[in-house]
């Protein structure tokens, strides 16, 4: 399939204090397309999402958004194509799961509807009227992720960021939600960037995958030929063996 | 809600009318059947009184759900910006060092001395970038701190009249406001209320962190300066003419909450009602319970906000008991 990219990045430097947190990265990412990120702790993974979310300004080098640099987008322009999952600080006040998600659109009334169905695709609309400070962690990504859909509604080529969306969950509810993520990018077409320390999840998933040692590609391409034993010892400077 | 909230603010307005050492009765005042003296106690004493705690009340419970919002914390209110107490440094700079006279000296030198608070922080806000919100708060309690530390010494160079008035206007009154006075408070509180209604769905979506907010669209830097600016300027005036008016801005907005849920767009309207029904009928109290003297009503809204806050603390601290 040759459609134009949602995601472009080309030759993208992160430098903060002399020190190259993203070092000259260049990809690109289709509508439907799930890219794993996967690298050591301090690898700039977090820092790789962040420039993608436009929360600062990249030291050098292109990310464009559907054809346009992000710079051209307007903040409340640019939350309709692009989400971003993120660790949140806990509320300050209690909000009930309903209008936690209905804030997914910020400046606009809440659509019950919408609101309904972004969290029934989450299996969450039973706690729609629980206070979102009482659920669980893994409950809270699962209505955290809700919000998202809502926020992006039904328009392709969205793009989604989600920060190491699995880490704290069970077994089941990662399953669930590695398969909700591989769901929505087939459906809807957006393109989907996550971040994760198991490559079994990127094996899963991921269509992409891009392998960051010190801000740096180090390898990008699909998992199966990205994440051998040799690449990934190399990655995470240590004995890895696993069976693929 | 904001309804019933509404109606008992309408009503108890009225009441406050009737109420006083000279006591009109309801009915007449719902007819306009009155005499002279009446009339004049009314337009000349209760109505501008009136006015002063539903503005007053008003513009400290917008605010103080505002600055709640835009801090994240339970305990902001209006007076975290050091805006109070810069006006009171102000008035007692000017009632100690030019004139001893209360009219002339108490207001202008408050709010001379609240401008320079709210231009400090203002500058401050345009100069700041990622992540300001802490250092806002912190610059507005360093600036609480200098203040109370100028105000110290100053009064301590006062004489004993000096220190009565400045004592007796920091505790706060409505009484005895002119009607231009009445007219800058109303415009200023309304003013706030309009700026910060507009901000309610931004407020709203930093419930969820100033990063995800941020990803949502919300431009940080603006709202803060707006919030900021919207809260010093209305306070300032307010805090000028009628003292601080302790507890209203934190209260109010808490008993909102409690109401109709964490929601700006929905806790700031019902803020400011809750906020100007507190005031009128911690006016109505202090001219009402040891009539004729008059006591402070600054220390009549603490009276009231104090146990709700307690209340609150410890309800809170038990929902969180029962969830771990």
């Amino acid at each position: 399939m040759s459609q134009p990219a949602v995601l472009n990045v080309q030759a993208l430097s992160v430098v903060r204090n002399q020190s190259h947190l993203i070092d000259s990265l260049s990809f690109s990412l289709r509508a439907g397309e799930v890219l794993a990120l996967l690298g050591a702790n301090g690898a700039g993974k977090s820092t790789l999402l962040g420039a993608l979310a436009n929360e600062f300004e990249a030291t050098s080098g292109v990310i464009e958004v559907n054809g346009q640099p992000l710079g051209v987008y307007v903040a409340e322009s640019l939350a309709e194509v692009r989400a971003l999952n993120a660790v949140e600080p806990p509320l300050a006040f209690s909000l009930s799961v309903f209008d936690f998600v209905s804030l997914g659109r910020p400046f606009l009334e809440p659509d019950c509807e919408g609101v309904l169905r972004a969290l029934d695709e989450c299996h969450a609309a039973q706690w729609m009227n629980r206070d979102a400070a009482s659920l669980s962690s893994g409950e809270l990504l699962r209505v955290q992720i809700a919000r998202s859909l809502y926020q992006l509604g039904d328009a392709p080529n969205s793009l989604w960021l989600l920060d190491e969306p699995l880490a704290h969950l069970d077994l089941a509810q990662r399953d669930f939600v590695l398969r909700l993520l591989r769901q929505v990018a087939t459906a809807r077409r957006w393109a989907i960037v996550f971040s994760t320390h198991e490559p079994q999840d990127a094996i899963a998933i991921a269509d992409q995958v891009l392998l960051l040692r010190r801000g740096t590609a180090m390898a990008f391409g699909d998992p199966r030929s990205v994440l051998t034993n040799e690449q990934l010892s190399e990655c995470y400077e240590t004995q890895v063996e696993r069976m693929l | 809600m904001i309804l019933v909230a509404s109606l008992a603010l309408l009503v108890v307005s009225v009441c406050s009318l009737a109420i006083g050492t000279y006591p009109i009765g309801l009915a007449d005042i719902l007819s306009g059947n009155l005499s002279e003296t009446e009339r004049s106690v009314l337009l000349s004493l209760r109505a501008p009184r009136l006015l002063a705690a539903l503005a007053a009340g008003a513009c400290f419970g917008v605010a103080g759900a505002a600055m709640q919002s835009l801090f994240r914390n339970a305990l902001a209110e209006p007076g975290l910006l050091g805006v109070p107490t810069a006006a009171a440094l102000g008035a007692a700079l000017s009632l100690v060092f030019i004139s001893s006279s209360v009219s002339f000296s108490l207001w202008p030198g408050a709010l001379i001395g609240a401008g320079v608070a709210m231009f400090a922080l203002l500058a401050l806000v345009q100069r700041q970038h990622h992540g300001a919100t802490a250092q806002l708060l912190l610059m507005g309690v360093a600036l609480n701190a200098a203040c109370a530390a100028g105000l110290a010494l100053v009064t301590s160079l006062a004489t004993e009249a000096q220190l009565r008035t400045l004592a007796f206007w920091m505790l706060g009154s409505f009484s005895n406001q002119s009607w231009g006075a009445v007219i800058a408070m109303c415009t200023a509180s309304l003013l706030a209320i309009v700026m910060l209604f507009r901000d309610a769905r931004s407020l709203g979506a930093l419930a969820l962190g100033e990063r995800t907010a941020k990803t949502l669209g919300v431009s940080l830097r603006g709202l803060r300066a707006r919030v900021a600016i919207a809260c010093a300027f209305a306070v300032a005036i307010v805090t000028a003419f009628c003292g601080s008016i302790a507890f209203v801005g934190l209260a109010g907005p808490h008993i909102a909450r409690l109401l109709v849920g964490a929601q700006p767009s929905r806790v700031l309207p019902l803020a400011a009602v809750i906020g100007a029904l507190l005031c009128v009928i911690a006016d109505v109290l202090a001219r009402g319970l040891a009539s004729p003297a008059e006591l402070p009503v600054g220390a009549i809204t603490s009276f009231i906000g104090v146990p709700i806050l307690v209340a609150l603390v410890v309800n809170s601290a038990r929902l969180k008991a029962e969830r771990a």
